[in-house]
């Protein structure tokens, strides 16, 4: 029922949104693939001068097929002055002396950082359709974003569950991380944070071995016809975790936005999954 | 073999001129020739703005990474001796890393350099403390490694206390090397201090000569070895210093460029100073044009091609020496 | 051409490490002889040569060069006035001969014409029958070949003084004679020649001065045949020695027979 009302609500909104200002950014250029999820969801693409290269990558990109379609950039300052954008979006991670080209010739950029929490993820996206002006695009896609991590929600009366993701490397979502605050969200504790790890470190694998979580996020890796899914983290001491695993793609951790929805209900599966298999081993 | 001499110089600075033209003329985005008129505003932008810079400082820093380590080595009497010896090019680095790091370098487009031109500041400083009273170029040697890896540590530790991988990623691909969107304002701030490091070390030309008869013959002709030593100290860093805050690590240019030129000019130190300067920009120009038409979208950083280019030249130079002395 | 010079050495002192080296040496050298410095190793000819040549700072003591204190003369003016060869003939750079021999003319890059350099350079190359290897590079002669050519760097710069420190180290016997025969010229020219040697019979031939150095001080001082007595060589060096007339060629000889027995 939720989830008619929810399609009828963006029905009406993209009918009945006005159209663009007629000062509103029409050659828009983004250097960043979060930035670029998140503008093709609020523009047409008419407006997007180009996307950043990286938003082509097939494994990594949740809009590679898209991104074929829009012209894009390497990042180069020649190529964005070439473009006669009116609107920059930028990492704050970009390449200084690009921004600084930029700066010279008057070209104005606006710097996004890292989004440390879901609010700030959603707050990013109002940022970006207000530059844009296209709010009431950016409300459709931010009310997407919370109806999916409504549906995903720790049910009333469920166990919480421990969790930890491990990607290659070791590297974690830790504290201070959109994945984290989902896993809250969703009813994981995450290890990571309790062992004090900020954002995305690498976490020693004896802390998963001192406290198993009962689900571990374990990365995938897809390979180039995207069929072998292999457990990327082989290490030895790692059989010992007799922890549920599940596949945890690692692309759910660089960008938010949009890929929330896909990153919050994949974490939903993970939990039912764990949820599943202790009901078995309690039934027999 | 005198005549081979003569023309060394004019064919580097035809080499240069050449390279500069490729490098302006050279980019993704082709320029026609009507960039000159009133209507291809965006071109001239692209033109002024970010390929005359680009191939002016080419020229500035690989002029200044071949002079310095043609001095180097001179005073060192060592061919394997690089501009990076006295560890001041790890300390830029250092400095710029850090202002990148606490996010400072957004500030202003001078944060960035004038951060590394600081740590080279710092360096030479703490050379001066380390190997200040001696005339030894050993000891000199030994700081500069000193300092080196306390340089690397330190970048090393900036890197692990990112706050993510992408901050990290950052300061990894500003290390690397790159000439690619530097502007007037890089330039601005180099172009200065090499000036006076070249200067510096220029001055210093009849002792690196005398040198060639060991520090007991160089002070018997009446050279005093701690000025010069301070003097090549001094211009190297201040060279390489200006050169690595505006463009990261650009290595083996000061390495490769010598030799490569020792042959043909000779191995009187004085006389290899100038040709080495001009063989650097050449190196370097040569490298910033490749990196451009490589195929693959993005430009491989400078540093890679030229560590490319470089590390297997420094392997047949050891294998050749290996041969000499067996 | 009569150079009247005279490095006068005082209470020279030099201690390293808690070592003395040199004590209290005092000695004085006129131009237009060859004085040769002899001594058993680690006795300080060396160093006393150094000190000398102003190369080398003693802790006591003063070296003086015609009345003037060596530290009180510029870089550029001793070097002019005193040449020296070192030891260990160090060339870091393959360069040609011609530019090797031509860098002894350093301390005159603001005194002298390029002509003027070019002329003593010739003039250098000449007198050490080296100019016909002029552009030949310095790593492909002999040791022979390259210790004239080291003399000539040191002849072109036309100094007063010629200070040398074991110059026929490492040659033959030809390429010795021809080093010393050389050395005795420029003694008769006018210039002061120093050199520190331990062949004793080459010294006795070509000095016209020799000077013992033992534990740091001077313990003879003349005539070859007044300071290379049977028992002083015994007392320095523990050698039996003697002087042997040799009458088909002129000059007597030193025969050195062996260890003394003590």
């Amino acid at each position: 029922m939720g989830r008619r009302l929810l399609c009828l609500l963006v029905a009406v909104l993209s009918v009945a949104s006005p159209p663009a200002r007629a000062d509103a950014p029409k050659r828009i250029v983004s250097l960043n693939q979060c930035l670029d999820a998140i503008l093709v969801e609020l523009v047409p693409t008419e407006r997007i001068a180009a996307i950043s290269h990286y938003s082509r990558d097939p494994v990594r990109s949740p809009i590679a097929k898209l991104a074929q379609r829009l012209p894009i950039t390497y990042e180069s300052a020649e190529e964005i002055v070439a473009l006669r954008p009116d609107l920059v979006l930028a990492s704050r991670h970009s390449a200084i002396p690009t921004r600084n080209a930029l700066r010279r010739v008057g070209i104005h950029y606006e710097l996004f950082d890292v989004p440390f929490s879901v609010k700030e993820s959603l707050a990013q996206i109002r940022r970006i359709a207000a530059l844009v002006d296209s709010a009431a695009a950016g409300e459709v896609l931010v009310a997407r974003i919370e109806h999916a991590i409504e549906a995903a929600r720790l049910p009333q009366g469920a166990p919480r569950l421990t969790a930890a993701v491990y990607e290659t490397g070791g590297l974690t979502a830790g504290a201070n991380t959109v994945t984290d605050d989902l896993m809250q969200t969703v009813g994981l504790d995450n290890v990571a944070a309790r062992y004090g790890i900020k954002t995305h470190q690498p976490m020693q694998l004896e802390l998963l071995l001192a406290t198993p979580p009962d689900l571990l996020l374990v990365g995938e890796i897809l390979g180039a016809d995207g069929t072998q899914a292999a457990r990327v983290v082989q290490h030895r001491a790692l059989r010992k975790v007799h922890s549920k695993r599940w596949d945890f793609a690692a692309r759910f951790m660089y960008c938010s936005g949009p890929t929330i929805v896909e990153e919050v209900a994949a974490l939903a599966r993970a939990r039912d999954a764990v949820y599943a298999t202790s009901r078995a081993q309690a039934s027999r | 073999m005198m005549t081979t001499r003569r023309w060394v110089m004019p064919s580097l600075l035809a080499l240069v001129l050449g390279l500069a033209i490729a490098s302006i003329v050279v980019g993704r985005i082709v320029l026609g020739w009507n960039v000159w008129l009133d209507q291809d505003t965006i071109g001239r932008t692209i033109l002024l703005e970010l390929r005359l810079p680009r191939a002016l400082l080419g020229i500035v820093i690989g002029a200044a990474l071949g002079l310095a380590g043609a001095a180097l080595q001179g005073y060192l009497r060592n061919p394997l001796a690089d501009p990076g010896t006295l560890g001041v090019s790890s300390m830029a680095a250092f400095g710029a890393v850090l202002s990148i790091f606490f996010g400072i370098a957004d500030w202003h487009p001078w944060v960035l350099p004038l951060s590394g031109v600081g740590g080279a500041i710092v360096g030479m400083a703490a050379l001066l403390l380390l190997a200040g009273m001696t005339a030894s170029a050993l000891t000199l040697v030994l700081s500069g490694v000193i300092l080196s890896a306390i340089a690397v540590a330190g970048i090393a530790l900036v890197l692990s206390l990112s706050p993510s991988p992408w901050a990290a990623g950052e300061i990894v691909r500003w290390l690397l090397g790159a000439l690619a969107d530097r502007s007037l304002d890089d330039l601005a701030i180099s172009s200065p201090l090499i000036a006076v490091g070249a200067a510096l070390i220029l001055t210093s030309r009849q002792a690196l000569d005398a040198l060639t008869l060991g520090e007991m013959g160089a002070r018997s002709l009446g050279i005093d070895l701690r000025r010069a030593q301070w003097q090549l100290a001094g211009g190297v860093g201040l060279v390489v210093g200006a050169s690595v805050a505006v463009s990261g690590i650009i290595g083996f240019v000061g390495l490769v460029v010598p030799h490569l030129l020792r042959p043909l000019v000779g191995a009187k130190p004085s006389t290899l100073l100038v040709p080495s300067a001009a063989g650097g920009a050449a190196l370097v120009l040569a490298g910033d044009v490749v990196v451009r038409i490589l195929p693959g979208g993005s430009e491989v950083q400078l540093g890679v091609v030229m560590s490319l280019i470089g590390a297997p030249f420094f392997f047949a130079l050891l294998y050749s020496m290996r041969r000499q002395v067996t | 051409m009569k150079i009247d010079s005279r490095l006068r050495v005082a209470e020279l002192t030099v201690e390293r490490g808690g070592r003395r080296i040199l004590g209290s040496v005092a000695v004085e050298f006129a131009s237009g002889s060859v004085t040769a410095v002899l001594g058993p190793n680690g006795g300080g000819k060396s160093t006393l040569l150094g000190c000398v040549a102003g190369l080398l700072s003693p802790s006591h003591g003063t070296v003086e060069l015609d009345g003037t204190p060596l530290p009180s003369l510029a870089a550029d003016e001793r070097a002019r006035r005193i040449a020296f060869l070192p030891q260990i003939p160090e060339i870091s750079w393959p360069v040609d001969v011609a530019t090797l021999v031509a860098l002894g003319r350093i301390p005159f890059r603001h005194r002298a014409s390029d002509a003027e350099n070019e002329a003593a350079v010739r003039r250098a190359m000449q007198a050490t029958r080296t100019t016909q290897w002029s552009q030949r590079t310095v790593t492909t002669l002999s040791g022979g070949e390259r210790a004239r050519v080291l003399l000539a760097r040191v002849l072109a710069g036309e100094s007063d003084w010629i200070l040398t420190d074991e110059p026929f180290a490492g040659l033959d016997p030809a390429h010795q004679f021809e080093a010393a025969d050389l050395l005795q010229s420029l003694a008769a020219q006018g210039h002061g020649v120093v050199l520190t040697i331990h062949d004793l019979a080459l010294a006795a031939r070509i000095a016209d001065r020799v000077v013992i150095l033992h534990r740091g001080r001077i313990v003879a001082d003349g005539t070859p045949e007044a300071a290379l007595t049977p028992s002083t060589l015994r007392e320095v060096y523990g050698i039996d020695a003697q002087w042997v007339a040799v009458r088909e060629r002129g000059a007597p000889l030193i025969a050195i027979h062996g260890r003394h027995a003590s």
